[in-house]
């Protein structure tokens, strides 16, 4: 697939998205950036390209799920992904230790108050004027329809830079600039297919509905936890 | 005089061998043979009980009886061992359930829709992971005329039977000469507490009785495919030590 994605980067197609997407983010020169960096595919794609753009001065906001949705292991990539590809960015890790119990699970009010919260209280500190946000259109049939930046009450307005990229633009970027992601990708596209595969909370009740039963099979060790 | 009815067969160490005409659906990566055994059990000698409690109560009322299950007891887990498939290849299938309700008078209705995004009639994609598996093998130590009795009320393996997967074509049960349900060649067979191990290569959080899916039964286990040393097993099979790099 690497061979494939290799040379899609060198289609003329992927690369006006490219250029496109830079030409945005220097427009955003000058002001508070944070990237909202989940440590997916797209949010890797987001990173890198803010990062090239506004170096030392962009933000990058990281929300931790807790022990019971998102495996230490892959957290801990995640945070060593953050800081390979942009080592001079001012990094914010939140979290909530209310996630860290197996409630986290199935009660995701838990989650939408603690990081919505959490995110208001970091703008006004930092100052945050525009967020960007890995969204893209190809992702559900609600995404095509969203506008080009989005407002939630109290937040800073965020903008999706590569809202008309898809997924081969996705990969193709990452393989042709040798970004780094997470290991369960290889795990998951290898079942899924590099189409439809995304790195989402794991064993989350919230996405129950939309097929995440393959986790239990594959992330099986992380399935169950004791009481430390 | 002793009715000989009531004298009860051996216990033996036999391996169980499933054929199957249809791919095995999964959404954990073994079956456990007890836990099978242990629904069979419960679905033929206390069906009501079984099935009319909610779940909770059962793993909590039932979970805690230790059944007369045609198994031979080690401590908390019985001697029977998780499925071993021969083949490697998995695949991922999809199963959509949706309500049809495009014939439904729905101008008769109160609210005349219906909510497929939430409640009792949402609509779901379960992904499930598929094994093209032609044969299943357990290890167990167990009475082979009583399994072979709750093994003949079973249609299926696995997940979504209903739906064609894992179907039974035949079994045998094959007696053995020594007992491989819980470790085999220093290589656990099924997941074993810590509590009864020595030493493991590996460490997880898993259940090791039935019910499986109690969270009840999780503890701090040796998995399926660790290397181990059982507690009082004698000495520790060096050649394995320095493979896994233990000590």
């Amino acid at each position: 697939m690497r061979k494939y994605f290799k040379l899609w980067a060198e289609t003329e197609e992927h690369k006006a998205k490219v250029s496109e997407t830079l030409a945005f983010l220097r427009t955003l020169a000058g002001k508070k950036v944070y990237v909202a960096f989940s440590g997916g595919k797209d949010s890797i794609c987001v990173l890198h390209l803010a990062y090239s753009v506004l170096g030392g001065n962009l933000h990058v906001f990281h929300w931790d799920h807790g022990l019971w949705l998102m495996p230490r292991s892959v957290e801990k990539e995640i945070l060593k992904i953050m800081h390979t590809i942009a080592p001079k960015a001012k990094h914010v890790v939140a979290s909530s230790s209310r996630l860290n119990r197996e409630e986290a699970r199935w009660n995701w009010k838990i989650w939408y108050n603690a990081f919505f919260g959490a995110l208001q209280r970091l703008a006004k500190e930092h100052g945050w004027e525009i967020g960007l946000l890995g969204l893209r259109r190809e992702e559900s049939v609600k995404r095509r329809f969203k506008a080009s930046t989005w407002c939630i009450e109290g937040c800073p307005k965020l903008c999706f830079p590569i809202r008309s990229w898809g997924w081969r633009d996705v990969w193709a970027y990452i393989v042709s600039n040798n970004l780094p992601y997470p290991s369960v990708y290889d795990k998951y596209c290898k079942l899924l297919g590099w189409d439809k595969c995304r790195l989402v909370t794991f064993f989350d009740k919230e996405f129950e509905h939309l097929g995440n039963q393959i986790d239990g099979y594959l992330m099986w060790k992380n399935k169950h936890h004791t009481e430390p | 005089m002793r009715s000989l009815g009531n004298l009860k067969e051996p216990f033996k160490p036999l391996k169980i061998t499933f054929y199957l005409s249809t791919p095995l659906a999964l959404t954990y990566p073994w079956i456990f043979f007890d836990g099978l055994i242990a629904h069979l059990y419960w679905r033929k000698h206390s069906p009501e009980l079984y099935r009319a409690l909610p779940s909770k109560v059962v793993a909590k009322k039932i979970g805690d009886i230790i059944p007369d299950l045609p198994l031979k007891r080690f401590g908390p887990i019985f001697h029977a061992s998780v499925s071993f498939f021969d083949v490697e290849g998995k695949y991922v299938t999809f199963i959509y359930k949706k309500f049809f309700g495009r014939k439904l008078p729905l101008e008769k209705m109160r609210r005349r829709k219906i909510d497929k995004a939430r409640g009792f009639f949402r609509e779901w994609r379960i992904s499930l992971v598929t094994v093209p598996a032609r044969k299943v093998v357990f290890y167990c130590n167990g009475r082979a005329g009583e399994i072979e009795e709750l093994l003949r009320g079973l249609p299926t393996l696995g997940k979504k039977g209903a739906a064609g997967f894992g179907f039974i074509k035949k079994f045998s049960i094959e007696e053995l000469g020594e007992d491989c349900s819980i470790v085999k060649d220093g290589v656990a067979m099924r997941s074993i507490p810590l509590s009864m191990v020595e030493w493991s290569s590996e460490v997880v959080a898993m259940a090791y009785k039935p019910p499986y899916w109690a969270k009840e039964n999780v503890t701090l286990c040796a998995p399926p495919g660790a290397h181990v040393r059982l507690k009082g097993s004698g000495k520790a099979d060096e050649k394995i030590l320095q493979t896994v790099g233990g000590n």
